[in-house]
């Protein structure tokens, strides 16, 4: 992404409707104007007014009757020259006037990346930046609604994070720079008085962890024996959401993943096509990856033959999968009528597709009763980094405390909070200080 | 009227100028030190000690830079002191009492021993220049040629003495103030502002009752602050003792506060929070009972006494009667009494990084003008302006330290940049990597310095390697020593309490070497990550800015950022973003800037 590149991009839904509005941002946006619009010599000497001419091909012949208005620099949205074209809504139209624009060097704007000059061009703040990216980054219009409300969460706490660090740091430091005027404490004291860190710290990572689960999506295993339909189930599931579904042959002693957007919720789905041989050895190998594999999963799918019914081999791998949380599923419903199962199992057929509606809403309110209860909180990227690198910087604190070794430990909270103070452009290290002359009387 | 010609000039005798001369005098330069008694060089005008957490990291720094602030530190230290000593190696501070008059002499005897130095007694009244320095008017008429002047002020530049409602014009207890030179410095359009600090009364040594007052000794075998300090201690060891002001104190200081010039408004100037008055103190803490008193000894042969923490402006006689309300100094008689002073000095931020002005070449500032507070804080600026003259002088670029291989560095890259809004003065929290820069490893650090502009002498040069050569030797034996659970060295880093049983089988006697090895056990694991840490942040920030960067001409800078830019000049991506006020938005513009420039 140069920020240098002159860019365009359609600021209207893609799709048809009646006007679409193209916007163009940068140096060369003179330069183009000048060739594809006959008034824009006019268009050029006015701000912020719309101005009616046609819109030209480059041989010059009109492909349009349009509205264009030019934002001189850096009074536009992002701060540079901008001219936004108000075509009709034809494909061609916007067709021509792209191809247009690009002969000039001119490229396609990436996602995001008007608002992304905006910031650097200092028209809007790093805040409202970042909110504006999750916004145009939240899938569904639930969520981007959401981001804003949760934005605020998640500034607020990790403020009341480095408020808390701040506050450790200013006794901490006036007794390592002040010993004759600050009462000195035992190693215990600077231990007890870092501990409440932990359960804000905690709660941030938790905040972190299932941000990144919305982001990545929730993985649901698929485990059982061989030949309990688990490759069956597999593609049924994604034959129902998608219209192409191509397993790779041969690959069915690897792990198969596919990731599918249910009810707003990004699911993967895990096949462990083959986790059971019937050579001991490969056997042995085939469950250990299995379990590995469900381990990491948010949800295991424990699939067993319906018709055989529940075997004591079933109680065996359950046992594995101990603190999971799992759904237990009967297949081939369709080869057997009536059978004693065990509580709680939903019977499916993947040949007849019998019970699979139900199982998929069952995923779905188990997955969602695992997300925090009210807001959604979305971290982004530069946010998850900030909430790891301080989680780390804290603990490195926490052992360097238990080993007595206290400037260590006030070495670690400081980088911590220079992690926050990175994020959000503060400088802390004043406030300690304030914080310090103002509850110390330091001079001798 | 005298004509003279110097490399150098240097305006001022306190601890600022005295280190830049010495400095410049070694380095083979003529220098002329411009002072207005010469007896007076080197003069501590408020506590009899050096160094401390922080300061006392400084003055080791400037021993391994090759300055003199250590060596007469040892020479006239009557108790030495390692503050924090159960804390981290990190943050242990050194400090001494000193013979006050003792230190003077020293720094005289020092100074005098170059021939190519000379001391010229005089007040400094105007600076020749234009764009560049052409020389110093003194007030008898003497002009000194020269284009390279340092102004080491410190507290004389249109000095204002309180006691009480009476103001005197002075820079210190008994001399005058520099009034032309200030006006001399806003004719060449420097701005000047004002800063505060203060002293307290000194007493008689046999008014006071000691039989009630709690005594503090210095450290057994204490460790001296220079490396070559041979022999060591020189001068008898004393001790200090420790009293509190009383509930009565409180009573009489709050009842003369309507003579107090601080509250008064008489004094404008700001002074530093982490140096107060006892009026300060005791408006801004009312509800402490009490506040340490420290019975400081003036010298061996003195008969005063320096009680420090009583710093005040009071009329003379709040000072005589609140002094008596202090347990053991009921009979104590005044000698001197205590007074503010507040002088001019200039915003550091309109210095370069090598200290000396924008916009003129060769006008350098140092010391307490441009907004520090400590003899140590000023040492360490005396002797960074006189290397950035060295090196000018040899056509060499200038001198700057990282601010993770120095405490020097840190201050004056924080003083450059931030500028000041009190005095400033140096603590181990101000640097990002103070486990790389504890005490013992100034030497690692910077002696190479000292040694490409040949202000180490060879005896010396030969006594460190040596030294470092024993040290790796005890590092090695530690390591190969077998005890319980693998060798020594791990067996230490372990447990602290070990020391003592270790130094049975090794006997190491001297205290600056054994200190040096238990640091550096303890140390080793983190001083590796931080070092690590440093290398990388600063390889990414320290990308150089162009020099001929016009910051009106990038697109997209606010007027105010483009103002700010090119106040502070940064000289790095790093230097940029600590400039306050500074935006991210602005940061990544110039990032991009650079990128550009890579890229034609």
């Amino acid at each position: 992404m140069d920020i240098l590149d002159t860019i365009y991009g359609e600021m209207t839904f893609p799709g048809r409707s009646a006007l679409r509005v193209v916007r163009v941002s940068g140096e060369l946006t003179k330069k183009a104007v000048e060739k594809i619009f006959d008034r824009h010599s006019s268009l050029m000497k006015t701000h912020k007014t719309a101005v009616r001419g046609k819109l030209l091909d480059l041989k010059g012949n009109t492909i349009d009757d349009i509205v264009a208005i030019f934002f001189k620099k850096p009074n536009s949205y992002t701060g540079e020259d901008v001219v936004e074209f108000h075509c009709h809504g034809a494909e061609t139209v916007l067709k021509i006037l792209s191809s247009s624009l690009e002969s000039f060097g001119i490229r396609k704007a990436k996602n995001g990346e008007f608002s992304f000059r905006a910031f650097i061009n200092g028209k809007i703040s790093l805040k409202e930046a970042r909110r504006l990216k999750k916004v145009m980054e939240a899938q569904t219009l639930k969520e981007s609604s959401a981001v804003y409300a949760s934005q605020e969460i998640i500034e607020r706490e990790l403020k009341s994070l480095s408020e808390t660090i701040i506050e450790i740091l200013a006794r901490w430091e006036a007794r390592i720079d002040f010993p004759e005027e600050v009462p000195q404490e035992d190693i215990n004291k600077w231990i007890e008085e870092l501990s409440p860190l932990q359960k804000q710290i905690d709660h941030l990572l938790k905040i972190s962890e299932r941000s990144r689960q919305v982001k990545e999506g929730f993985k649901v295993a698929i485990f059982g024996a061989p030949n309990s339909g688990k490759s069956s189930l597999f593609n049924n599931l994604l034959g129902r959401e998608r219209a192409i579904v191509t397993p790779h042959p041969g690959t069915t002693r690897d792990i198969l993943e596919e990731k599918l957007e249910i009810d707003g919720l990004p699911v993967i789905f895990l096949d462990m096509a083959g986790a059971r041989k019937k050579s001991q050895k490969i056997e042995k190998a085939g469950i250990e990856k299995a379990i590995k594999v469900a381990e990491g999963a948010h949800l295991v799918l424990f699939l067993f033959d319906g018709k055989k019914g529940w075997r004591k081999s079933d109680d065996e791998a359950l046992s594995f999968l101990k603190g999971k949380k799992i759904i237990k599923v009967a297949t081939k419903k369709d080869l057997y009528k009536k059978k004693s199962l065990p509580e709680n199992v939903v019977e499916i057929s993947n040949l007849s597709g019998f019970g699979i509606e139900k199982l998929i809403k069952m995923v779905i309110s188990s997955l969602k009763a695992s997300l925090p209860k009210g807001e959604l909180l979305i971290l982004d990227e530069r946010e998850m980094m900030t909430v790891q690198k301080t989680a780390r910087f804290v603990k490195d604190a926490f052992i360097s405390i238990k080993q007595r070794d206290e400037v260590s430990a006030s070495d670690f909270l400081k980088r911590a909070l220079f992690e926050i103070d990175e994020l959000f452009k503060t400088e802390s290290l004043e406030i300690i200080y304030d914080s310090i002359f103002k509850d110390f009387c330091i001079g001798k | 009227m005298r004509r003279l010609n110097f490399d150098a000039v240097v305006i001022g005798g306190g601890h600022s100028g005295v280190e830049a001369s010495y400095i410049l005098a070694k380095a083979g330069f003529s220098v002329a030190l411009v002072t207005q008694r010469k007896d007076f060089i080197g003069r501590m005008s408020c506590n009899p000690s050096v160094g401390g957490v922080g300061k006392g990291h400084l003055v080791r720094e400037i021993d391994a830079l090759g300055g003199l602030m250590a060596k007469i530190a040892d020479k006239s230290g009557i108790q030495f002191r390692i503050l924090n000593s159960s804390k981290g190696a990190a943050v242990q501070g050194l400090r001494c009492q000193s013979d006050r008059n003792r230190y003077s002499q020293e720094a005289i005897y020092a100074l005098c021993a170059f021939k190519n130095l000379e001391i010229l007694e005089g007040e400094a009244v105007s600076i020749e220049s234009s764009s560049s320095v052409r020389g110093v008017w003194l007030e008898d008429g003497t002009f000194i040629k020269t284009k390279n002047c340092i102004i080491a002020a410190g507290t004389f530049l249109r000095g204002k003495l309180f006691t009480g409602m009476s103001v005197k014009d002075g820079g210190r207890v008994g001399e005058p103030p520099s009034k032309q030179l200030s006006l001399s410095l806003e004719k060449l359009r420097i701005s000047l502002s004002r800063l505060k600090t203060g002293t307290p009364a000194r007493l008689k040594k046999d008014s006071i009752n000691y039989e009630i007052l709690e005594k503090q000794e210095g450290d057994r075998t204490p460790e001296p602050f220079s490396l070559y300090s041979k022999p060591f201690p020189l001068l008898p060891q004393t001790c200090c003792y420790v009293t509190y002001t009383t509930e009565k104190t409180k009573q009489v200081v709050n009842k003369f506060l309507d003579k107090s010039p601080l509250f008064q408004g008489l004094i404008k100037g700001i002074g530093p929070r982490y140096c107060p008055s006892l009026e300060d103190k005791i408006v801004k803490f009312p509800h402490h009972e009490r506040h340490q008193v420290f019975i400081e000894p003036d010298g061996v042969d003195s008969d005063l006494v320096y009680p420090n923490g009583i710093s005040t402006s009071l009329p003379v006689e709040a000072q005589d009667e609140f002094i008596r309300t202090i347990p053991g100094l009921e009979e104590a008689k005044v000698e001197v009494y205590g007074y503010a002073v507040e002088y001019d000095f200039i915003q550091p931020t309109n210095l370069n990084f090598d200290l000396s002005l924008k916009g003129i070449d060769g006008l350098y500032f140092a010391g307490q003008v441009i907004g520090t507070t400590g003899y140590e804080e000023a040492a360490g600026l005396g002797l960074y302006s006189a290397y950035n003259i060295i090196k000018k002088l040899k056509g060499k670029a200038p001198f700057r330290l990282q601010r993770s291989e120095s405490y020097l560095g840190v201050m004056v890259e924080d003083l450059v940049l931030k500028g000041v809004l009190e005095p400033y003065r140096l603590f181990t929290s101000r640097a990002e990597y103070r486990m790389l820069l504890d005490r013992h490893t100034a030497y690692r650090r910077l002696s190479k310095y000292a040694e490409e502009e040949n202000l180490i002498p060879e005896e010396e040069k030969i006594f460190r390697e040596e030294w470092e050569n024993s040290f790796r030797k005890w590092v090695g034996a530690l390591k190969k020593h077998k005890t319980k659970g693998g060798n020594c060295f791990e067996a230490v880093k372990r447990e602290s309490s070990l020391e003592n049983s270790l130094l049975n089988d090794f006997p190491i006697e001297n205290p600056f070497m054994k200190n040096y090895l238990f640091s550096e056990i303890r140390n080793e694991g983190y001083r590796k990550r931080f070092a690590e840490e440093a290398r990388k942040i600063e390889a990414a920030l320290y990308v150089k800015l162009p020099k001929d960067l016009d910051y009106q001409k990038i697109a997209g800078l606010s007027r105010e950022m483009v103002e700010r830019l090119s106040a502070a000049k940064p000289e790095t991506l790093l230097s940029a973003s600590r400039i306050p006020g500074v935006t991210p938005a602005a940061l990544s513009l110039l990032r991009i800037e650079i990128e550009k420039r890579r890229k034609k």
